[in-house]
């Protein structure tokens, strides 16, 4: 074997040699030791704040992914808008604060059956009457998991953020209503007391 | 000997981890049949040190607080004729088992208590908040299980349906879940 060759061979076993020992953990990769290690919470208690006893028959969600933004404007962002209008074209960026959000979650609606009385059940022979509360939409539930900071320019503090993802979780719920999530709902909700009167052997079964 | 240089890299190149595995999420209107009776709020504390990065000089830590709520009842969908037995004013009804229905933590439930960041490291983002909230609502979610929250659910399942029951004009009520009784009202 020439002595090039035997180069060739030594640089590709120690190349593969490498690789290996990285797969199997035994190195750091190359490419990781100038990445930032990512920031993981302590464990802490949870606590129990409140116990809360509901009857929500959650009968429709309505799973939707909305884009919110915002703008605010500053002192410093003022002093170059104004200067950009008065230049013949903008000569300076925009120094707003601006942020884009995409949130990704579900509106859950149903019938709150706490509201039931004694007088929403009515039986007369083999007939049963009940009548149940409108329809409602219980929540709009959008997770910190479900949010993703699509733009964010300047410093936003976490109050700033909180209006911006209220504005995603109110467009999400309008959505929603659009969808006619509430009149789904509640037709749903009739069907699913219908199911469990029947099963009870009411022959008839009037659900308003 | 070039011919096997290209082998051994194509071998390499073709063993790499594909990242962009993530699956479509399907955006609709889902139909659903839960009765949910009970709903925790509970509450944590985020805390968090960023210093173990050995580039950056300085570090930055933040502590921030968040209320959860969590719901719980059953699956109505499961209910049929086989789940009932009745005799007269007797009536014997097997539940399904309860599940967690939805975790929900609110935005107005995530507040920043308190943040401390040296002179050479930037603040913390939206984006950094975000993933310590998403983090401890995966931490919330573990927990879930030693929150008592699905015997709690039990509870004021069989307590709801009951009255409910009751106002049917049943006397004797007893509630069961997979079979095992789990509530008894005599009246």
């Amino acid at each position: 074997m020439s002595k090039r060759r035997r180069i060739v061979v030594a640089v590709i076993f120690i190349i593969a040699g490498y690789w290996l020992l990285q797969k199997l953990d035994f190195l750091p990769s190359l490419k990781n030791i100038f990445k930032a290690k990512p920031v993981v919470i302590d464990e802490t208690p949870i606590l129990i704040k409140e116990i809360k006893s509901i009857g929500q028959l959650i009968t429709f969600s309505s799973f939707d992914e909305v884009v919110v933004d915002s703008n605010i404007v500053t002192r410093g962002s003022r002093f170059v808008n104004s200067f950009n209008t008065l230049a013949p074209i903008p000569v300076l960026p925009s120094a707003d604060k601006q942020i884009v959000l995409i949130g990704r979650g579900k509106v859950l609606a149903g019938t709150d059956l706490s509201l039931l009385t004694d007088s929403s059940l009515s039986i007369r022979n083999d007939t049963l009457s009940l009548f149940l509360p409108k329809p409602q939409i219980f929540e709009a539930i959008l997770n910190p998991s479900d949010f993703e900071t699509f733009v964010e320019k300047g410093e936003w503090s976490n109050e700033e953020v909180t209006l911006v993802k209220i504005k995603a979780r109110r467009k999400m719920t309008d959505r929603a209503l659009q969808q006619n999530i509430l009149g789904k709902a509640g037709q749903k909700s009739k069907a699913i007391m219908e199911d469990f009167l029947g099963n009870m052997g009411y022959k008839k079964v009037l659900i308003y | 000997m070039r011919q096997s240089i290209y082998i051994i890299v194509l071998f390499l190149l073709a063993c790499g981890k594909n990242k962009d595995g993530q699956e479509p999420t399907i955006l609709s209107l889902k139909e659903m049949s839960d009765l949910a009776t009970v709903e925790y709020t509970v509450t944590k504390i985020i805390k968090a040190s960023d210093n173990k990065t050995w580039f950056k000089i300085g570090d930055r830590k933040i502590l921030m607080s968040c209320e959860a709520h969590i719901k719980a009842g059953i699956d109505m969908s499961g209910i049929n004729k086989n789940n009932f037995k009745i005799r007269d004013k007797t009536i014997e009804v097997t539940l399904p088992s309860p599940k967690i229905i939805s975790l929900s933590i609110p935005p107005e439930g995530v507040k920043t208590e308190y943040e401390e960041v040296s002179v050479f490291r930037d603040k913390f983002t939206t984006r950094d908040r975000d993933a310590l909230a998403a983090q401890a609502e995966t931490q919330i979610r573990n927990s879930v299980d030693s929150l008592g929250i699905l015997l709690q659910a039990k509870v004021n399942t069989s307590f709801f349906v009951t009255n409910f029951l009751k106002k049917l004009g049943y006397e004797n009520i007893s509630i069961n879940y997979n079979g095992n009784s789990f509530f008894n009202q005599m009246q």
